[in-house]
């Protein structure tokens, strides 16, 4: 780079950007150049910190080197890695002799939350502190979590036009290193694509685009996070996301937590039991009120069977549209209350509630059994580990309705059999869906 | 693929024929002693599953469609194996046309055979185009989720057994041996042919395998006498499905289903999926390498549409019996002869190497 030319092009650059300052500043005795962005970096903290550094220094050029040499991050950057260091809040410096920029690091403003506890992810028994948006307090939480001479940490700085810093954890002797290199290669190749959310980071990875289940553990809990890296996981961190991504996910996430171990053996047994019966209800309960209502009611016990009629008496459409509609409703339910403000959740509580408990019944447009049913398997849904899976569960649910619809016993079954080859063929970073463990090559069920 | 994963799926392909035909054609071919007819099916597979492994430990790494491409030529490889093809394409037919009717019967009476055949032939298709890898994690999941239905329907009735009429046990000629329905129940063996299509690197052992061979036997007398010990011979040899019968003639109070046979019907056909998968990826990789060389889905779409429409050609019991008797040929050939070729090759093998 021309040693000139740089000043010029960075400020035709960033011209027009009323954040973007070119300041004068004392630094170890000399008069220098500083560019920065005035919103991202704290200048005053910046100088008294590098003054404190250089106490009992002569005032030199000198000093000033050593200064970079604690500060100094990158030797000979290019004008698009200036622009990119810049954006993440360091300051650049011209050499006041050589004219050659220096990049330093800098003190941020106070825009970032503190460390706090987790907010969507709640454990009894655990620690409760959470990932935060900055990537260093970040990575900082998972090195006090795990304290090993393994554990790695590589940094990628992806994008052309946007700049993301995304962290790849992981322990050298846990982690399959198939996963890690599978990881990094794909980061390293695909080093100018634009990142700006998780789907980009996964398709990125070779995710499938249009998967059913999660095929990453995605937790805000440091705890959680260090023990999928104990058991052979990657994590993946991502500048300004508040959650780690775990790769990849098999299908015993779907009912582990991984601080159920903090637990006594005993309870942790019956948690599991407790979360696979779910998935169970959660997924068949729909459909098998379909097969039992109107394509195979001999399958009950007669005394049953007039019961279930019964509670349907008046209700003037077929079972399969009576349970879609009030699945419909209860998606919209889940839906609203997840993104509305503390104060007004409540109120879509009740609302739904009275609608969905009572005045639906008395109209007769469902069955109270349809009520019960789908509440149980509501509640079924919730109990799957991780907010993602629950997700492709409430997905997967109205598979099994449509085809148990039309093939009634065998539908279910044919829609159960289809999900599990559907799992079998899933295979993300070299690892199967269906593998109980992500250490070893062997992947069994 | 692993040591268990194998055995779950070696069992599971031997299950799926003991639960649709096997019953049947054993209650058909004997009328007393019908420990002896199964006994000799057992020992045949035991040995001709010893020659075949034995065969194939010599070319580590290779399916038998390899091995005797590389060993006698392609054209005396697909002379040899076309009527293994035939084998496993008809065998798939006859199978999924064999539950289907049973499907139909106790689930789905007003539905179309051609819908349900779709639903129920799409799945093995698509499995079989993902490959044996993922056919076997299928397995596994199936195994443990369906298994406890398999074990259940077959011994509700327990309460209903009548012991005499396991009597008379001892049958000293062995007339069954003329019957054709005996041969037609050796279908039930021809299971262990797959292990020469998985093509593992490290040869399988009979030995590893025991635990699988144990306990298909178990679930082979179960089927034959779990009927036979409620209903006894001459009730037994009418029925069609005798293992799903036998599941209805219980009561039980504290299960809300009223209809057990559904259990039974449930677990089989879920098993013969995983069967139809197997025999159809063994179809299309024998296909691709030998015969037809192509992309998998455009073989899968082709070989599924042949069977789809055959299958529907076939109308009423006494055809598919019929079909099942012709195909037995085949399958005797596949059973006796390939065993014996991978064994000599084997041995050709083995000496030419030192």
């Amino acid at each position: 780079m021309a040693t000139r030319g740089w000043e010029q092009l960075l400020v035709e650059k960033f011209q027009g950007n009323a954040d973007f300052a070119i300041k004068q500043a004392v630094i170890a005795g000399r008069a220098v150049a500083v560019y920065m962005f005035e919103s991202i970096v704290d200048l005053p903290a910046t100088l008294e910190r590098m003054d404190q550094s250089l106490v009992g220094l002569r005032p030199d050029i000198r000093a000033l080197e050593q200064l970079a040499d604690l500060y100094r991050l990158r030797a000979d950057p290019t004008l698009t890695e200036l622009a990119h260091l810049l954006l993440q809040g360091k300051l650049v410096i011209r050499h006041p002799e050589s004219g050659e920029p220096m990049v330093f690091k800098a003190e941020p403003p106070a825009i970032t939350r503190p460390v706090s506890s987790a907010e969507n992810e709640n454990r009894i028994q655990g620690a409760n502190d959470a990932f935060t948006e900055e990537l260093q307090i970040n990575i900082g939480l998972l090195r006090k979590n795990l304290k090993r001479q393994d554990l790695m940490i590589v940094k990628y700085s992806l994008g052309s036009t946007s700049c993301r810093e995304v962290a790849l954890v992981y322990l050298r002797s846990e982690t399959n290193p198939e996963i890690v290199r599978a990881v990094d290669d794909r980061l390293k190749q695909n080093k100018r694509r634009d990142i700006r959310q998780v789907d980009d980071l996964l398709g990125l990875l070779g995710h499938p685009r249009f998967a059913l289940v999660a095929t990453y553990v995605s937790t805000e809990l440091p705890e959680e996070a260090a023990q999928n890296l104990l058991d052979g996981k990657a994590v993946l961190l991502l500048d300004q996301f508040p959650n780690a991504l775990a790769v990849p996910a098999i299908v015993r996430d779907v009912w582990s937590i991984k601080t159920d171990h903090n637990y006594p053996q005993t309870y942790l047994a019956f948690f599991r039991f407790i979360r696979l019966i779910g998935i169970v209800f959660a997924i068949v309960m729909p459909g098998l009120y379909v097969v039992l209502n109107s394509v195979n009611p001999e399958l009950l016990r007669i005394q049953l069977a007039l019961s279930v009629a019964k509670s349907r008496e008046g209700v003037p459409y077929p079972a399969f549209i009576e349970v879609l509609l009030m699945l419909l409703v209860l998606e919209m339910v889940i839906e609203a209350t997840t993104r509305l403000p503390k104060s007004i959740g409540p109120t879509i509580t009740m609302i739904g509630g009275i609608i969905l408990g009572q005045a639906i019944v008395q109209a007769k447009l469902v069955s109270n059994l349809l009520i019960i049913i789908l509440a149980a398997s509501t509640i079924a849904n919730f109990t799957v580990a991780g907010y993602l899976n629950t997700i492709g569960i409430r997905i997967f649910k109205y598979v099994v309705l449509f085809v148990s619809a039309a093939f009634g016993i065998l539908g279910l079954e044919v829609a159960v059999i289809w999900m599990f080859l559907y799992f079998a063929g899933l295979k993300t970073l070299t690892v199967p869906y269906l593998s109980l463990s992500v250490k070893g090559s062997k992947a069994d069920e | 693929m692993s040591k268990r994963l194998l055995g779950a799926l070696f069992v599971q392909i031997h299950l799926a024929a003991i639960l649709s035909f096997y019953a049947t054609k054993v209650i058909e071919t004997t009328s007393s002693g019908h420990w002896e007819a199964i006994a000799i099916g057992c020992l045949l597979e035991l040995l001709l599953a010893w020659l075949y492994l034995k065969g194939l430990s010599a070319f580590p790494g290779r399916h038998i469609g390899e091995i005797i491409r590389e060993t006698v030529g392609a054209w005396a490889a697909r002379a040899l194996l076309l009527p293994f093809v035939a084998f496993l394409f008809f065998y798939v037919i006859l199978q999924s046309r064999y539950q289907l009717v049973k499907i139909n019967i106790v689930m789905l009476p007003s539905t179309p055979l051609w819908a349900v055949l779709m639903l129920y032939m799409a799945l093995p298709i698509y499995a079989a185009v993902k490959g044996i890898q993922t056919i076997a994690r299928l397995g596994a999941a199936l195994f443990l989720s369906f298994m406890p239905f398999v074990v259940f329907s077959m011994f509700i009735s327990y309460s209903n057994f009548e012991w005499r009429n396991i009597f008379p046990v001892w049958r000293s000629d062995p007339a069954f041996l003329a019957q054709p329905s005996f041969y037609t129940s050796l279908f039930a063996f021809s299971g262990f042919l797959f292990l020469g299509m998985v093509s593992s690197r490290k040869p399988v052992k009979l030995r590893k395998l025991w635990p699988a061979m144990a306990l298909v036997t178990v679930f082979q007398f179960a089927s034959v006498y779990v009927p036979l010990l409620i209903f006894g011979q001459e009730t037994a040899a009418r029925f069609q499905y005798p293992v799903t019968m036998a599941s209805d003639t219980v009561d039980l109070e504290w299960v809300i289903f009223d209809w057990l046979p559904t259990f039974s019907v449930v677990s089989s056909s879920a098993l013969g999926i995983v069967e139809s998968s197997v025999r159809i990826w063994m179809i299309l990789t024998l296909l691709r390498k030998l015969y037809l060389p192509m992309g998998d889905k455009w073989l899968a779409g082709l070989v599924g549409i042949a069977m789809f429409f055959l299958s529907l050609r076939i109308h009423g019991m006494q055809m598919l019996d019929r079909f099942f008797a012709l195909s037995a040929t085949l399958c005797l050939y596949s059973m006796i002869v390939l065993p014996l070729v991978l064994a000599l090759l084997g041995r050709y093998k083995r000496r030419s190497s030192g």
